[in-house]
């Protein structure tokens, strides 16, 4: 009688608070930790000049509904930042008698983000490309994270109704020579946003 | 009351577990799986890679928890165990090579750029390190196609391609066991595990059967010594469903122990532990919707068909056990891919001796033991 006494509370004791313990401590963290998880997303992004005298800027217009990724998760996402991004110079026409393309030399370029916060303008530098020569950045991309601080800008903008965004292109001055003059230039410019998802 | 309610939950992380194998699925196509969105990222080998380290501790799960003590009684015993694992990660095991888009490192289609940490790497061809599930954040590789088509809203192939980011795991609990013990007569114990669930509203199955035979006596070894087994032992699992997930493992393995009277017994042994298998999930088809994917499989909206394997083939593992009554308490740990820590109980609810008294052959029970030493 003793024996099946003490048996039976040490089997309570396991059963009915040291198992639940540990189930409910190891087991639920495993699940939160493999319920949420992140994802990368790829934006695509073409910069167009078009009749531009360097230094100038062009803006871009982007909203996150219309990457079909984007819109199949949203309703998932419980936060997002932005990571990498990458410039490249797809297409370029230089003025009439200014040195060939290649040898064009553009004392920076950067890529601004801002967005419209109720009636303010919030705007930051994604990033900066120094003594961009047209040569190595012709159809080769150029790879930057982008800084801590401007990479949770997204989690702003996916809370807003659109998640809308513009892009400014910003051409430094050329110091190559010639015009500055260019009646075509099409660059593009890949930012990858992660997003923490939640099953 | 608290037991009471840690049976649902267990119901809850088993159903999620195994969700989370499937890919977290979310629409019925008929009786097919569908692919969830967020997984639409992925290719069928790069998913296979990204997820095998999830499918090895699934794989451990079946397998262990198996067996503990090798010596049998010559009874009829019916117990109901129920075991929790979790294993230990390795850095091995956070990252896998994954595919890059076929054109990628033909410089004459496309000009590539990764960047990791401070460097920045060009023109990778065939695979690069990425995340598993377990693993951390991933790298994307940016592409710059080479044809003169101007750009436009849909980007030029092959496009930039990013990766699946994994969840910075080091210790991943197994799937919990709740299983029905039997033991023979013949020195023979079986254990079973069954669950069933619907998955897309189809049901989904898993069972496994584990046996083990104890036969050290049958060949003499240790005959003056009854409180020391040796046991072979073998398991089968499956986890299937009528489409889209066929999964099943196999163990084989040998283990012993020394019991001693005061209930304690040490036991170890050696395993050969196997999973294989494929789960497929149709993609969502909508071809009004282009897709930006550099992966021509994600492009046309081909099947997902993931190869199920483990990392594991082997574990050496021991344990301590502590008999008193009815209950019997047991943790172990073993050595393999992913290092395995076990424990849990068994309630042996009935145990009727065969003829251990009258043949006087010692059983299981400590106080018919003393009784017959006269001690």
């Amino acid at each position: 009688m003793k024996n099946i006494l003490k048996t039976g509370i040490v089997a309570l004791i396991f059963a009915g608070f040291l198992l639940p313990v540990l189930l409910s401590g190891c087991y639920n963290e495993t699940i939160d930790a493999v319920s949420k998880y992140n994802i990368q997303l790829p934006l695509y992004f073409v910069a167009k000049w078009r009749e531009k005298h360097a230094p100038d800027t062009s803006t871009d217009y982007t909203d996150l509904n219309k990457y079909k990724e984007y819109r199949d998760n949203k309703e998932k996402i419980k936060s997002s930042s932005f990571y990498q991004f990458a410039y490249w110079i797809d297409s370029v026409r230089v003025g009439p008698g200014d040195p060939p393309p290649d040898s064009v030399q553009f004392e920076y370029v950067r890529y601004h983000l801002y967005y419209y916060d109720g009636g303010t303008i919030k705007k930051y530098l994604l990033g900066e490309f120094k003594n961009v020569r047209v040569k190595d950045y012709y159809r080769i991309p150029h790879v930057i994270p982008v800084p801590d601080e401007v990479a949770k800008v997204a989690e702003a903008i996916t809370k807003k109704n659109p998640p809308d965004f513009y892009t400014i292109a910003e051409y430094g001055k050329i110091i190559s020579g010639g015009s500055g003059y260019f009646p075509h230039i099409d660059s593009r410019f890949d930012v990858v946003v992660r997003f923490q998802l939640e099953l | 009351m608290a037991f009471l309610w840690c049976v649902p939950n267990l119901a809850r992380n088993l159903a999620l577990g195994v969700a989370f194998i499937c890919a977290a699925t979310v629409a019925k196509a008929g009786d097919s799986l569908t692919i969830s969105r967020e997984f639409n990222l992925i290719t069928s080998k790069n998913a296979s890679g990204y997820f095998k380290p999830l499918f090895t501790t699934i794989g451990e799960s079946f397998n262990s928890n198996a067996f503990t003590v090798a010596r049998y009684a010559r009874q009829w015993r019916l117990g109901l165990d129920i075991s929790v694992c979790g294993m230990i990660i390795p850095s091995s095991q956070t990252t896998y090579d994954a595919t890059l888009p076929d054109e990628y490192g033909n410089t004459s289609i496309t000009q590539t750029a990764e960047r990791r940490g401070g460097t920045e790497t060009r023109n990778t061809s065939g695979t690069v390190s990425q995340p598993t599930v377990y693993g951390g954040v991933s790298t994307p590789t940016f592409s710059a196609p080479q044809t003169g088509i101007p750009p436009s809203e849909i980007p030029k192939q092959p496009s930039t391609v990013a990766f699946m980011e994994g969840n910075n795991i080091s210790f991943m609990s197994g799937l919990p066991a709740i299983q029905i013990g039997l033991g023979l007569p013949t020195r023979t114990q079986l254990k079973f595990r069954f669950a069933t669930f619907p998955l897309q509203d189809v049901s989904t199955t898993y069972f496994g059967i584990m046996g083990s035979q104890q036969f050290n006596h049958l060949v003499g070894l240790f005959a003056d010594d009854s409180l020391i087994g040796v046991a072979l032992n073998a398991g089968y699992h499956s986890l299937a469903r009528n489409q889209g997930i066929s999964i099943s493992s196999f163990a084989v393995g040998l283990h012993g122990s020394k019991t001693w009277e005061s209930g304690f017994s040490l036991y170890g042994g050696v395993q050969y532990e196997n999973l294989s298998g494929s789960i497929t999930l149709v993609r969502e088809k909508d071809f009004s919707i282009i897709s930006k994917s550099p992966y021509s499989e994600i492009r046309n909206q081909e099947d997902l068909k993931m190869d199920v394997a483990s990392f594991t083939d082997m574990r050496v593992g021991a344990g301590i056990s502590y008999k008193t009554g009815i209950l019997e308490l047991h943790a172990d740990a073993a050595y393999a891919s992913q290092p395995i820590l076990a424990a849990g109980f068994t309630l042996w609810f009935m145990s009727i001796d065969a003829d251990t008294r009258k043949n006087d052959t010692l059983d299981d029970s400590y106080e018919i033991n003393k009784n017959k030493r006269g001690n």
